[in-house]
């Protein structure tokens, strides 16, 4: 019942049928002419828009309907001849089955029927109106690559080949979403990644049965190993180069289309801190930058509880003199500083989410009127003390130095303002002690999420709190590859040993 | 079920502990300093609290010191404290408390039974420096030290900033110090003595003089240390020599300015870090100094014009070590009271078996010195820069 119909004539009907009420579906029937003077009719079909259609009629119309076009009457391979001898198109596919034709037709490409032929055949000749190539908003660099991916999947696909020329580099495109049919595509380097990994990602993408895939976004969530967590344990980037260099850590990378994020697991907590420039600089500066990273990242969650903590609690934790200033500043205040601090954070949340929502200038506007006219009057009005929104100022902007962990930043901040505020220093360190154990008993695809500072591993301990020298950075680390020799030994640049002092020693 | 638990835990701890503790900053009267007294009404105990004084205008708060000074009586310093708590409107936070300073009366007395309670106050820094003044600690409030705007905290800078930058040798002795000196097998102390500056006479007074007298505020000054007695009374009053002399055999002196006169030319000298070793042998107190003493101003008149004599300005320092060293003996022997702990020292030496040696302050005999000084000279200019 599947198969395609010798009759021309019913195939159209069932097409008709089909796709009844898809109104850019367009069925162009046209004659062949034969050597034995009839005519035969064909059929092509294919989805407005989503086609070349000057590459449809130069290479198949044209060729066919040309006067000087005579072909054999014969039914048996009519089709395959003619592929073979007059249709100049590169991706030419056979289909014989009816959920084939459709498919094909759905997914963009050109379909060609043939009256009295059991067969047809599948031509890709898309045309999608597509992004061009743009620097990313996100993952922003001096220094390195500006290309970022795009909507296209063929074309994100293409840039990861580009940076990555060895037949190792495979890619594996699926279908997932019973409408969307939405192409996946696994990507990783079969002699770095671990099987087992690449193995355990096919098997939680093939468990995934929904309507439709938007973004990549539905795929993180529905492959995560720790669906409930705070942290995030599938990671993705925006840029090629990122991908690529993960790739060649033993990391998997996953291509959906119609988005330009692109996924890759195993997503490990200390890769939060690490930043693409950090590799295409040399190492002294960046290695600065990567313990700043982190040291923001604990004044980004710990600051505001802390603060709480001891203004509310340890006073005598402070030096003398600080301690007179803060209560000079906040003695005509009405409310407590746990309550300020919640208040000022929660505007400054309702600010950041209003400057990301809303278009450049105006966002740009709201965020001055928010925070400097509203802050600067709100100490001046002594609503809020000074120190108050000089810890919310620094909180937020060392949230913005990690930005992949900015979303568990907030939350965290939230949870050890509580914490500071209703049990002091031993309330953040009782949640702190939590959030670790936590932490580390999480998992991405099997790997510890704290890997490599727990367990602790030696040789990936250069590239974690600090980024040591390229040249020193010869191994993978151990959970995530078994092809372990990133580079060979002895790449540290000298002086060229001459000869004359070699026959001297 | 596990996760539901831990949640229902967590929400339990977190709101069943109630805030228990907390203390907003705004409710706080932070105490600076606290003077203790006599009380002249019968009862036992004045204590007067110097708090914070935060009004965003400090030029006022200097002016009127008193506004954030108050006084309370008690049976004891609970009691007392209890008292004060009726009077000041905020709760009297004790973390940041810097002084405690005794009246005479008080010293006279003994005050190891009111440092307890201070030992005790969970809130207050074993850091805080004890001392005794001349007349009512509740005075000393009125007064002024330093640059700093209250007289607890300039103080406390004193005491915490001595030392070889700063060159101040007035070191002071916290609760702490105390305490454990408090604990030794011949229990003595020495705390700072507290007085007004003796004010110049009435006539040529410069502008500034007189702005002070009309804001009616004295200079305070560490006048000299008192001796403190295992009961806690003082006994003593250390004059400069005997001071110098006792920081030197505490190992507490770091740097010492001493100006020498010979003929008609000036030196001062700085006595630096010297190292002193103390050996107890047969019945002998065997002092060892060495120390590097380095030439700071070299007052030469136009008349003598030659090099100093640099064995001269050795021999007469370490005549002014040897005569301090001495004098210090002299002090302990007479006031009866070990506080130089040279028991304490011998008690140590023998790994704590000094019960069967007999030390006796009564019978301290003048030390065998060993001083070794170097006078370091920078060398002569003889052309003008």
């Amino acid at each position: 019942l599947d198969r395609i119909s010798f009759y021309l004539e019913d195939n159209i009907n069932r097409l008709k049928q089909e796709f009844s009420e898809i109104s850019n579906l367009v069925l162009r029937s046209f004659y062949v002419s034969q050597e034995n003077g009839s005519k035969r009719k064909m059929l092509l079909a294919y989805f407005d828009g989503m086609n070349d259609k000057a590459l449809i009629d130069a290479n198949l119309l044209l060729p066919l309907m040309h006067p000087l076009c005579i072909v054999s009457e014969k039914n048996e391979g009519f089709l395959q001849r003619l592929v073979e001898e007059r249709l100049a198109v590169s991706h030419a596919k056979k289909g014989t089955k009816f959920s084939e034709l459709n498919e094909a037709i759905l997914n963009a490409n050109c379909v060609l029927l043939a009256d009295g032929c059991c067969d047809f055949y599948i031509f890709e000749l898309k045309k999608f109106p597509v992004r061009s190539v743009t620097q990313p908003d996100t993952d922003m660099v001096i220094r390195g690559p500006r290309e970022g991916f795009t909507e296209n999947i063929q074309m994100n696909m293409s840039m990861l080949r580009r940076r990555i020329k060895a037949v190792d580099f495979k890619t594996e495109v699926q279908k997932i979403g019973r409408y969307s049919q939405t192409d996946v595509c696994i990507c990783y380097i079969e002699s770095i990644a671990k099987k087992k990994i690449v193995d355990e990602l096919k098997n939680r993408l093939k468990r995934i049965d929904i309507d439709g895939i938007i973004d990549s976004g539905y795929i993180e969530q529905l492959i995560e190993d720790a669906p409930l967590s705070l942290f995030p344990t599938v990671g993705n980037s925006e840029k090629p180069d990122i991908i690529a260099a993960k790739m060649l850590e033993g990391k998997i990378a996953i291509i959906v289309d119609g988005s330009p994020i692109v996924l890759f697991v195993p997503k490990l907590f200390p890769e939060s801190f690490q930043v693409s420039e950090d590799y295409y600089n040399r190492f002294y500066f960046f290695s600065f930058i990567r313990v700043l990273r982190w040291i923001a990242f604990f004044i980004a969650v710990f600051v505001p509880g802390f603060y709480i903590a001891i203004t509310t609690y340890h006073q005598e934790m402070l030096p003398s003199n600080l301690i007179m200033t803060m209560v000079a500043a906040e003695q005509d205040t009405p409310f407590s500083s746990g309550f300020s601090m919640l208040l000022m954070i929660i505007i400054f949340e309702i600010l950041r989410e209003v400057g990301v929502r809303l278009p450049g200038a105006i966002g740009q506007t709201v965020g001055i009127v928010g925070a400097l006219i509203m802050g600067d009057a709100a100490v001046s009005a002594n609503i809020i003390s000074a120190p108050v929104l000089i810890v919310m100022a620094l909180t937020v902007i060392s949230s913005y130095v990690s930005p992949s962990l900015n979303n568990v930043v907030a939350i965290l901040r939230f949870v050890f303002i509580f914490a500071g505020w209703v049990l002091g220093g031993f309330g953040i360190m009782m949640i702190a002690m939590l959030l670790i154990f936590y932490a580390a008993s999480l998992r991405s695809f099997g790997i510890p999420y704290l890997s490599p500072i727990a367990p602790f591993e030696t040789s990936a301990a250069g590239d974690i709190f600090i980024r040591k020298p390229l040249w020193s950075l010869i191994y993978r680390p151990r959970l995530l590859s078994d092809n372990r020799q990133r580079m060979k030994r002895g790449l540290k640049p000298h002086l060229p040993v001459n000869e004359g002092d070699k026959n001297e020693k | 079920m596990r996760n539901k638990l831990l949640i229902l835990y967590l929400f339990l701890f977190l709101f069943l502990s109630g805030c228990s503790g907390a203390m907003e900053l705004q409710e706080l009267g932070i105490v600076m300093g606290i003077g203790i007294d006599a009380a002249k009404d019968g009862e036992s105990v004045e204590i007067t609290v110097e708090i914070a004084n935060y009004s965003e205008d400090s030029s006022q708060s200097s002016d009127s010191p008193q506004e954030n000074v108050f006084s309370a009586n008690g049976n004891t310093i609970t009691d007392a404290i209890n008292n004060l708590n009726s009077i000041v409107d905020k709760y009297l936070f004790w973390g940041h408390n810097k002084v405690i300073i005794f009246g005479e009366e008080m010293m006279q007395a003994g005050i190891n039974a009111y440092i307890d309670a201070f030992i005790r106050n969970a809130e207050m820094r074993p850091t805080a420096f004890i001392l005794a003044c001349e007349g009512k600690a509740s005075e000393i409030f009125k007064g002024k030290s330093g640059l700093a705007a209250s007289v607890s905290f300039g103080i406390a800078g004193l005491l915490e900033r001595n030392g070889k930058q700063t060159r101040n040798k007035k070191l002071g002795c916290n609760i702490q110090e105390f305490s454990e000196n408090m604990l030794n097998k011949y229990p003595a102390n020495i705390l700072p003595y507290l007085k007004f500056k003796a004010s110049d006479d009435e006539s040529g007074q410069d502008g500034e003089k007189q702005q002070e007298q009309q804001n009616n505020k004295k200079e305070i000054e560490i006048a000299s240390y008192a001796v403190v007695s295992s009961e806690g009374k003082i006994v003593y009053k250390l004059d400069e020599k005997e001071q110098t002399g006792s920081f030197l055999l505490l190992d507490k002196l770091e740097s010492e300015i001493i100006t020498v006169e010979n003929n008609s030319q000036k030196f001062s000298l700085e006595l630096y870090s010297p190292k002193i070793s103390i050996d107890y042998i047969n019945q002998v107190w065997n002092i060892a100094l060495n120390a590097d003493c380095k030439m700071y101003e070299a007052f030469i008149t136009n008349e003598v014009n030659s090099d100093p004599d640099l064995d001269l300005l050795a021999g007469i320092v370490k005549n002014y070590v040897s005569e301090a060293i001495i004098s210090a003996f002299n002090a302990e022997r007479e006031c009866g009271e070990d506080f130089l702990q040279l028991g304490q020292q011998i008690y140590r030496m023998s790994e704590g078996k000094g019960n069967n040696i007999e030390f006796s302050v009564k019978n301290l005999v003048k030390p065998e010195l060993d001083i070794k000084i170097d006078v370091i000279f920078s060398g002569e200019i003889f052309n003008s820069i």
